[in-house]
């Protein structure tokens, strides 16, 4: 029993110390899922999301809105390729989404004003423009906000680095993400070097419950056992399926190996399984799509054939939507793929493209959008879109809408100020199916 | 204009239809208002009319109000511009809204009214005392607002100030007009209760005390705000308690509220929980072991007391602490400004608060531009925002406690400021620019006006007059800094929220008439002491440490009554570098990142795990919550589990158990070490039951990981 490891812990001896009950975590709390909001959208709500941020700004052109018949200047380094929807071309670094292209809704007509990183992150993010006196949650704690994670896992999880405007906002703080550490060290942040051992852990717990208790009588008393994020996470702690759920080591090598080494596909495979086991949303960031030099080396590396920004991308989202369709969970669980603002559609001086805010491609698969479909389209030069502009707002609102909540609903801050959840932001229907 | 005026036209007159009526547009037999022999008015549009627009929700946001009105009108949002309203109601759509054959035939009634189809549905009862104001006023010629019936200010009264639970109170609003007169508006004036559970306020301005406890009521009129406050005792027919013994400001102050309200303060705090929280609030770091008994021993005189925190107050510790509330209030972000700025200006501060320099100093140094070259740390402050609109609001905001950003689009419907002072306000801060690391005056740049594209005079905020010449720009800003007494009551208010946990008025930089605090009086007094000993930070730590309500415990539990009125303490969660370095000192093994402890390293964007899963003050103008149910799921779940802590309590055990303590002595050094506190009885028991029989490295270890996820643990008492 001594080196039991954590998945073989057993959560009936924990409950029996008595140590759970005392902190007020009940099994009926976590296993209870919430219902389901009817939408006001004619569409069935949707239950998870995976948000992936691409962060710098992705180059539109280079990936989602190629233009082969543009002058090279324009066109850049990379060609063309055919994908599952007639007519229609991705970049040739993005083969494995060219073929599931037929699965997604592809947006190349996002456009906003806003080319710093910061400005436009905010927007792309919140649906709000930056303002000093509204701090506007995140679409995922937006989202939290309606829905409660299940079976113990924690609602809003982000992966990656944390971005300002990836919290809670003026909504509760209860609706901030859950910050999962990236790379390797995940599972060693809910497991400790060692895992879990269970008799020193159930050792531990037992004593820290009772000396809580006696805690609460001393010189007033200090915190009321059964509040607090400590019970919440040792109810994530001592439940054997969330821990598993952050342990991306126990996929198959070769489905790890569908996703990527690199921690794009890793972050999108351990997404897949909070998502799986009841997170709402899970947003994943990746870094590195500030272009400003030599796209041909930095988005496939040029060094190592088949790595880079754009493959690993492709491999990851590949096998995500795979899996999601397999499980059949692709009809409740959203995957967007966004970005602050698309590039210049001009190469600068040093082969590489600057911010863009005119020109953006947004990817929606999953939940209630459609399969299949372009929307919108920019100019012959990749400069602005022609026809069907949308905005960061009416992304932002169109998302909260497949979950079943009214983007144009007001709500109060706590400082009693009416807003609407996302202000001027329009659902395009065109987007579901 | 001049074929506007014809359609403005005396309604009682006029028999016919309002389609008739906008067909015969036409000033033939229609008397025309300019020709009205200028008589006073029975109802005046700025005290009678416009209000009763707003008060009936005409103005709201989401009515005609709306930046893009509602049913082809379009007010000022929450009533700002009378003027502009007035235009709009009288002369927009050639006069439709007000034209008719009577009153009770115009469009604005009859919309108002319902009795035509309106958005709104019915606002205002045919017959009723608003209906019939409305209608006098058509009748009696629609009188513009002139400058005679301009309100100057509002005054609130109140038939009572003390209330039993269900009892009622009045409260009468009169208005002071430009020409003198003063007018009864309860009517028309809007009251919200800033303490629902305490009292509850009818839209006619009656009161109804619901539970014990102060409660305020804000009342809006015109744009004009002021709040009035009731007491509801816990129970009136006891006598009031003595005073407290001591008598500082501070005690007086809140002896006197305690009085009102029939409460007794809270008992005096343990004296481990005292030494715990004057160590964290003036150092942020646990008190050494050997500082326990010199503690109790100044603690047995207010003399030796005083020489404690005196001492407390002079050591570098205190001056890394106070220096970090500064700077996470002041934004100072080397991601931002760079990181040599970043360290000129840390420099800065930390000297200024080394040496006591009094606040207004400080701020006027930071305020005033310099024109010779070379690095400085005003030039850091400039560049906290590029934008000198968001600059101005920063500073007001953030430094004098006003807030201003919402004047940037709109007039706050609780605050004075508007458009134009926001405007004006940024001007002042367009007059400099950074050029490199220095500022340079640039008298030629300005703010346009976001409506109107016109651009203004630099002016201070709440100040008449421009400032004095678009050349001395520079030297306004910081001369306001000066003995400025919005900047006294804003510091004094922050100090209060370090050592309290709450502030007097929350949220701690908006600080106005429409926002009073429970103890308005502690608030003014303070900020006088604190002016007449030269506005030093430390002076006022040491004054409030000094006082018995400082030394008081903490709410037992949740008591929504004793956290509002008492003024007890509120328990704090150690910041994400309090925490860190409480760590540190409780295993004795640090956090890599940050060897010479988390408190000194004063760049918050050092990377590290830890202090980022702990919730570090990002310094963008929100405060992480440090209530302790604010923790979140992060810096719990590294605290229990995460293999930097878990390496360190390793590390810290292994030193531990290679010396000859015994187990005993071990855990009491490690409870004072962590908790600040000896061991009970009853603690021992269950920690003895834990160690019983495990290795003696196993048994250290475990009562470490006990110990540094105790509840007490990451709590300032």
């Amino acid at each position: 029993m001594n080196s039991l490891r954590c998945d073989g812990i057993s959560r009936k001896s924990l409950l029996s110390l008595g140590f759970a009950g005392a902190l007020g975590w009940s099994l009926t709390d976590i296993a209870a899922a919430a219902a389901r909001p009817t939408s006001p959208f004619g569409i069935k709500p949707a239950e998870s999301l995976i948000l992936i941020w691409l962060d710098g700004g992705l180059s539109h052109i280079d990936s989602f809105d190629p233009k082969p018949n543009a002058p090279s200047e324009i066109r850049g380094p990379f060609a063309g390729i055919n994908t599952s929807i007639n007519g229609v071309q991705l970049s040739e670094h993005l083969p494995l989404l060219a073929a599931r292209l037929n699965h997604c809704t592809l947006i190349r007509s996002l456009t906003h004003e806003l080319g710093n990183h910061d400005t436009g992150g905010h927007f792309v993010l919140t649906g709000h423009r930056a303002n000093p006196s509204l701090n506007p949650p995140s679409i995922g704690s937006l989202i939290a906000e309606q829905n409660q994670g299940r079976a113990g896992m924690p609602t809003y999880s982000a992966i990656g680095r944390m971005q300002d405007f990836l919290g809670a906002g003026y909504l509760p703080q209860s609706t901030r993400p859950f910050a999962v550490t990236p790379g390797s060290s995940q599972s060693g942040t809910l497991l400790g070097p060692d895992g879990l051992i269970e008799d020193v852990w159930a050792r531990r717990l037992s004593t820290l419950s009772s000396l809580t208790k006696l805690s609460a009588a001393l010189d007033g008393g200090v915190v009321t056992p059964g509040d607090g994020a400590t019970a919440r996470a040792l109810g994530m702690l001592t439940s054997p399926s969330v821990l598993s759920a952050f342990q991306v080591e126990k996929e198959p090598g070769d489905i790890r190996q569908r996703y990527g080494n690199g921690s794009i596909g890793r972050n999108l495979l351990l997404a897949r399984r909070l998502t799986g086991a009841g997170c709402r949303v899970v947003q994943v960031v990746d870094t590195g799509y500030d272009t400003h030099v030599d796209i041909h080396r930095e988005l496939p590396d040029a060094r190592f054939p088949g790595s880079g920004k754009l493959p690993g991308l492709d491999r990851g989202i590949s096998a995500l939507l795979d899996d999601l369709t397999v499980s059949g969970r692709i009809d409740t669980t959203v995957v967007a793929v966004v970005s602050e603002f698309g590039r210049t559609p001009k190469l600068n001086a040093s082969a590489g493209r600057d911010h863009w805010p005119r020109a953006g491609s947004v990817l929606l698969a999953g939940g209630p959008f459609a399969r299949g479909q372009v929307y919108g389209a920019t100019d012959a030069r990749g400069e602005s879109p022609i026809e069907a502009a949308v905005s960061p707002a009416d992304i932002a609102a169109t998302l909260l809408a497949a979950f079943g909540i009214d983007p144009r609903e007001t709500v109060r801050t706590p400082d009693g100020r009416p807003v609407q959840r996302i202000a001027g932001g329009t659902v395009i229907n065109g987007f579901f199916a | 204009m001049e074929n506007k005026t014809p359609l403005i036209v005396v309604l009682a007159l006029a028999a016919t239809s309002i389609t008739a009526a906008l067909a015969a547009a036409t000033p033939t037999g229609f008397q025309q208002r300019k020709n009205v022999a200028p008589q006073p008015p029975a109802t005046s549009f700025r005290v009678n009319i416009h209000p009763l627009l707003t008060r009936h929700g005409c103005t709201q946001g989401a009515c005609h109000g709306s930046a893009a009105g509602r049913g082809g009108l379009r007010l000022s949002l929450l009533g700002g511009n009378p003027d502009a309203d007035f235009t709009t109601i009288v002369d927009s759509a050639n006069g439709r809204l007000v034209s008719g054959a009577t009153p009770d035939d115009t469009l604005i009634l009859k919309k108002a009214t319902g009795q035509l189809s309106h958005g709104g549905g019915e606002r205002i009862a045919i017959g009723s005392a608003p209906y019939k104001t409305l209608k006098a006023w058509l009748a009696n010629d629609m009188h513009a607002p002139t400058d005679a019936d301009v309100i100057k200010d509002i005054y609130v009264n109140a038939d009572v100030a003390v209330l039993k639970p269900g009892a009622k109170a009045n409260i009468r609003v009169s208005a002071l007009t430009n020409s003198g007169a003063t007018v009864d508006v309860t009517q028309n004036a809007i009251f919200d209760s800033l303490d629902d559970g305490t009292a509850s306020i009818a839209a006619t301005g009656r009161l109804s005390a619901i539970r014990p406890g102060i409660a305020r009521i804000m009342v809006r009129f015109e744009g004009h705000t002021k709040a009035i406050a009731f007491t509801v005792p816990l129970n009136a027919s006891t006598p009031p308690l003595p005073m407290l013994p001591k008598v500082g400001i501070i005690d007086q102050e809140v002896g006197r509220t305690h009085q009102a309200l029939r409460a007794a303060p809270s008992k005096r705090t343990s004296d481990a929980s005292l030494l715990r929280r004057i160590h964290f609030d003036t150092t942020g770091i646990a008190p050494a072991a050997e500082q326990e008994n010199r503690f109790a021993i100044a603690y047995s005189s207010t003399t030796g007391m005083q020489r404690y925190i005196n001492e407390l107050l002079a050591t570098p510790d205190t001056n890394i602490r106070w220096t970090r509330v500064l700077l996470d209030a002041l934004r100072v972000d080397s991601a931002r400004i760079g990181p040599d700025a970043a360290r000129r200006y840390t420099s800065f501060l930390h000297a200024a608060v080394t040496a006591d320099r009094p606040w207004d100093k400080t701020v006027a140094t930071l305020l005033q531009a310099r024109t010779a070259p070379g690095p400085s740390p005003q030039a850091a402050f400039w560049m906290t925002y590029r934008d000198p609109r968001d600059l101005a609001e920063f500073t007001a905001q953030t430094l004098f406690g006003k807030k201003v950003a919402c004047a940037r689009c709109h007039q706050h419907p609780y605050d004075k400021w508007t458009v134009n002072d926001n405007v004006a306000y940024a001007t002042l801060f367009a007059g400099k620019r950074l050029a490199g690391n220095t500022i340079v005056r640039d008298p030629l740049s300005t703010i346009p006006h976001p409506e109107t594209g016109a651009t203004l005079p630099g002016r201070l905020l709440g100040s008449a007059q421009p400032s004095p010449s678009a050349t001395l720009t520079q030297d306004v800003l910081a001369a306001s800094a000066l003995g400025n007494r919005d900047l006294a009551t804003q510091i004094v208010n922050r100090t209060w929220k370090e050592l309290f946990g709450k502030g007097l008025v929350e949220p701690i930089d908006d600080i106005r008439p429409g926002n009073p605090s429970r103890f308005p009086r502690l608030l003014t007094s303070l900020t006088d002491a604190f002016m007449q000993n030269g506005m030093r930070i430390k002076w006022l730590i040491a004054t409030i440490l000094m006082s018995e309500t400082y030394q008081q415990q903490a709410s037992p539990k949740p008591d929504a009554f004793r956290e509002a009125h008492i003024l007890t303490h509120a328990r704090r969660r150690l910041t994400a570098e309090m925490l860190d370095d409480l760590i540190t000192h409780t295993a004795g093994s640090p956090n890599p990142a940050v060897t010479g402890g988390a408190m000194r390293e004063l760049d918050h964007r050092i990377p590290n795990t830890t202090l980022d899963a702990f919730d570090r003050c990002q310094r963008d103008g929100r405060t992480p919550d440090e209530s302790p149910d604010g923790e979140g799921l992060t810096a719990a779940i590294h605290r229990l589990a995460a293999p930097e802590i878990q390496k360190r309590i390793a590390a810290g055990t292994a030193t531990l158990a290679s010396t000859s303590s015994s187990l005993e002595s071990i855990t009491w050094q490690l409870y004072q070490r962590g908790l600040t506190r000896p061991v009970t009885q009853a603690e021992w028991k269950i920690l003895q039951k834990m160690q019983y029989q495990q290795p003696r490295r196993q048994a250290i270890e475990d009562t470490l990981w006990v110990i540094i996820n105790h509840p007490e643990f990451g709590v300032r008492p």
